[in-house]
């Protein structure tokens, strides 16, 4: 299932994602019927139970997906809708059809719901959405009379302030002014205290471990063309060094995502997301230097095609918590924890994202 | 692609089982080990503890019962390495032989050998080293010069190893020697088993900048080696050495070797340490968790006798680089200093690691041999 999956969501995207469609989405045009071809292809809802009209698969079975979206670039919110889907569905909620996108509200003032005669009005700024300007719907957390709920918005047509990541992808922040009619239900307890925090920085991982993956590529292919003092460049040892540390820390950063996916749904996610997010958001730099080293001055030019993973790769590891926020988290769970550490490595369990890291500005 | 190379690996609930008989022995068997020694990780040497540990049948625990083994799965053995290089044990008298030497004997030596050398491996009372290294053959172990003359019966051995881990207290040493006359390079070499005992062998100690002696110069005058004491084919021993080296590079030992300096920062960290001590533990913890996931998964591959020679040269070299990064990270956390005499245990530690951390990138295959691996791997060589 795994292969199949893999062999036809590269396939598809190799095919369309040409860096004119990366440049033509970084001027604002949405690749809508490639868009179509993922939705007929089913991937938005592969996430989703059989019983609700999805695919029923797990996390392991699509990070293979996820990560080609990263080594491809994919410039469109497949990641985020899978995600949204998937958040829904645990919840009990419709998943509505089109691209959905998820909101990350940690460390913000959030979402304030209030009661109604007709059920529930949101307050509040959705900082960054990614891909707000194109997704129908947001999943977004609440809590409601003190327990975590999901809620789903309808988001088009809200007042917007658009911005862009590095990548010139979408991230635009969106303001709630009394919105009601929202649809609610409890998060399940299995997905932790701040699931959209927590899975978003999952996807990132898995992207991030595709665009890293990506890089290697082109720098080996770069320094096996590129001649200069009358050989190629990959035959100096300098190169081939710098080379071989952009493999391990690509690999380490797959090596993290796979595990992170291995574990989602069950309660040793928190830690081993939390893991790779932080091993990535490492590498991230790491990797994209060593890349832009190896290319030279071309690699800098809009027209070569490397800055697409590059600029994603700086953008992504500070999305849902870059590195530094994710070590405190573990950090403290450990300290505060009583027992040795290496015992909470063996059990994979910590507990992380407890009610007091929502609140703001508690990074150093 | 290496990206592709790293699947999740999951340890059988068999080996988790053994996780926690483990955890209770040595609750009690290291109970009176210093904290502080604990930093000497497997390069600390009690004879005593090695025969506890044999007498639970946790040496050479899988090879097979004929041999004095104890036929488990690789996991378990996997399972037992990291609780004892977590915890600080001092595995050193049998490390050498439980990894590499007894493997090698398994793989290429003759069914007498096995007889001969391998059950009392497992008893824990017999010693092995690796003789490779030499004065002018680091990194360049094509370079070996010490040298095997044919004579009646068996080989005269002269030259000297270097840097020979734990030598003087071993009763064998697994020599890659040059026994064709004239051979260049790669040809030629053979690995015999010498008996350190023997006459015509001479094991000097080598004191390390931390002033420690866990490292040797062994000097063989005219050292007699009888035939059978030949693993595997003569003159096949440059293959036999590359794939020792292969269960070298991807073990937990590769990532762990500063772990008591964590354990001991946790210590004096207490259970609300601020963000900067949180962060950088956090950072060590990802790490670790992220190492180990690989290690786990070249175990994996290993078990199913594929032969993963570029993943375990990049968990050597990622494993490496943390454990040197460790007493960096730490340095900077607490207003204390690293003394010889210090009372506090994690003062002592620091002092310890930030000394041998050096060695931890050159043992093994240097950190610029393993990433040539890499690169090779993929395609650039």
């Amino acid at each position: 299932m795994r292969d199949i999956l893999e062999d036809s969501i590269q396939r598809l995207l190799a095919d369309h994602v040409t860096p004119a469609m990366l440049r033509g989405s970084e001027k604002g045009e949405m690749a809508t019927a490639l868009w179509q071809l993922i939705e007929d292809l089913g991937f938005p809802h592969a996430l989703v139970r059989e019983s609700a009209g999805g695919s029923g698969l797990a996390w392991s079975d699509v990070y293979p997906l996820i990560m080609a979206c990263g080594q491809h670039g994919l410039p469109l919110p497949l990641p985020e809708t899978m995600l949204a889907a998937w958040l829904l569905d645990q919840a009990g909620l419709a998943v509505p059809s089109g691209a959905l996108t998820i909101v990350d509200t940690t460390g913000t003032a959030g979402v304030h719901a209030t009661r109604t005669s007709h059920g529930w009005q949101l307050h509040g700024v959705l900082p960054l959405v990614p891909w707000g300007r194109y997704a129908s719907h947001a999943v977004l957390e609440v809590h409601v009379d003190g327990a975590l709920h999901l809620a789903r918005i309808e988001i088009t047509g809200l007042p917007r302030r658009d911005d862009l990541n590095l990548a010139r992808e979408p991230r635009d922040c969106i303001e709630l002014q009394c919105l009601p009619c929202v649809t609610l239900a409890p998060v399940p307890h299995v997905l932790g205290e701040s699931p959209i925090r927590l899975y978003g920085a999952m996807l990132r991982c898995a992207q991030m471990a595709g665009a890293m993956e990506r890089l290697v590529q082109q720098s080996i292919q770069y320094a096996r063309d590129r001649i200069q003092f009358g050989k190629a460049i990959g035959q100096f040892q300098a190169i081939q060094q710098q080379l071989a540390v952009l493999g391990c820390e690509s690999a380490a950063t797959a090596a993290g995502a796979a595990f992170a996916f291995d574990q989602a749904g069950q309660p040793t996610a928190s830690f081993a997301i939390a893991a790779a997010k932080i091993r990535a958001g490492e590498a991230a730099g790491k990797a994209a230097s060593i890349a832009h080293a190896t290319h030279g001055a071309i690699g800098f030019t809009y027209e070569h095609s490397l800055h697409f993973m590059t600029r994603r790769l700086w953008s992504w590891r500070s999305e849902f918590g870059h590195h530094g926020w994710w070590s405190r988290q573990i950090g403290a769970a450990i300290c505060s924890s009583g027992q040795p550490f290496w015992n909470c490595v063996t059990d994979g369990r910590i507990d992380l994202l407890g009610p007091s890291s929502t609140t703001p500005a508690e990074t150093p | 692609m290496l990206a592709k190379s790293f699947q999740p690996c999951r340890l059988p609930a068999q080996a988790e089982a053994l996780r926690q008989e483990i955890r209770a022995f040595l609750e009690v068997a290291l109970t009176t080990y210093p904290r502080a020694d604990r930093a000497y990780s497997w390069m600390g040497f009690d004879a005593g503890f090695t025969r506890q540990l044999a007498a639970r049948g946790w040496i050479g625990m899988t090879w097979p019962k004929r041999y004095g083994g104890g036929e488990q799965s690789a996991f378990a053995r996997y399972v037992l390495v990291e609780e004892l290089l977590a915890a600080g044990a001092p595995v050193l008298a049998h490390w050498t032989a439980d990894r590499q030497s007894g493997p090698l004997l398994l793989n290429y030596g003759s069914e007498s050998q096995k007889i001969r050398f391998l059950p009392p491996i497992c008893r824990g009372e017999s010693y092995f080293c690796i003789g490779m290294s030499e004065p002018d053959s680091g990194s360049d172990l094509a370079a070996t010069r010490t040298r095997g003359t044919r004579v009646d019966g068996g080989w005269r051995v002269d030259g000297t190893k270097l840097w020979t881990t734990n030598a003087h207290r071993c009763h064998y040493m697994i020599a890659l020697v040059r026994t064709s006359v004239g051979s260049e390079r790669q040809q030629g070499l053979s690995q015999l088993i010498i008996d350190l005992t023997a006459p015509g062998v001479t094991v000097r100690p080598i004191m390390d900048l931390a002033g420690e002696a866990h490292f040797n110069e062994v000097v063989f005058d005219h050292a007699f080696v009888p035939d059978d004491h030949v693993i595997g084919t003569p003159g096949n021993g440059w293959q036999q050495v590359m794939s020792e080296l292969a269960f070298e590079r991807s073990g937990p030992e590769r990532y762990l070797s500063s772990v008591a300096l964590l354990s001991e920062l946790l210590r004096i960290a207490g259970s609300k340490p601020g963000p900067q001590v949180e962060a950088a533990v956090g950072r060590m913890v990802a790490h670790i968790v992220v190492l180990r996931q690989m290690s786990l998964s070249i175990a994996g591959k290993l078990e199913s006798q594929e032969n993963p020679v570029i993943e375990a040269a990049c968990v050597k070299d990622l494993g490496t680089e943390f454990e040197q990064l460790m007493p960096e990270l730490a340095h900077a956390l607490f207003d204390l200093q690293p003394t010889l005499q210090a009372t506090g245990d994690y003062e002592r530690v620091l002092a310890y690691i930030t000394q041998v951390a050096p060695s931890f990138s050159l043992r093994g295959g240097t950190r610029e041999i393993i990433r040539g691996i890499i690169a090779r791997g993929l395609g650039l060589r």
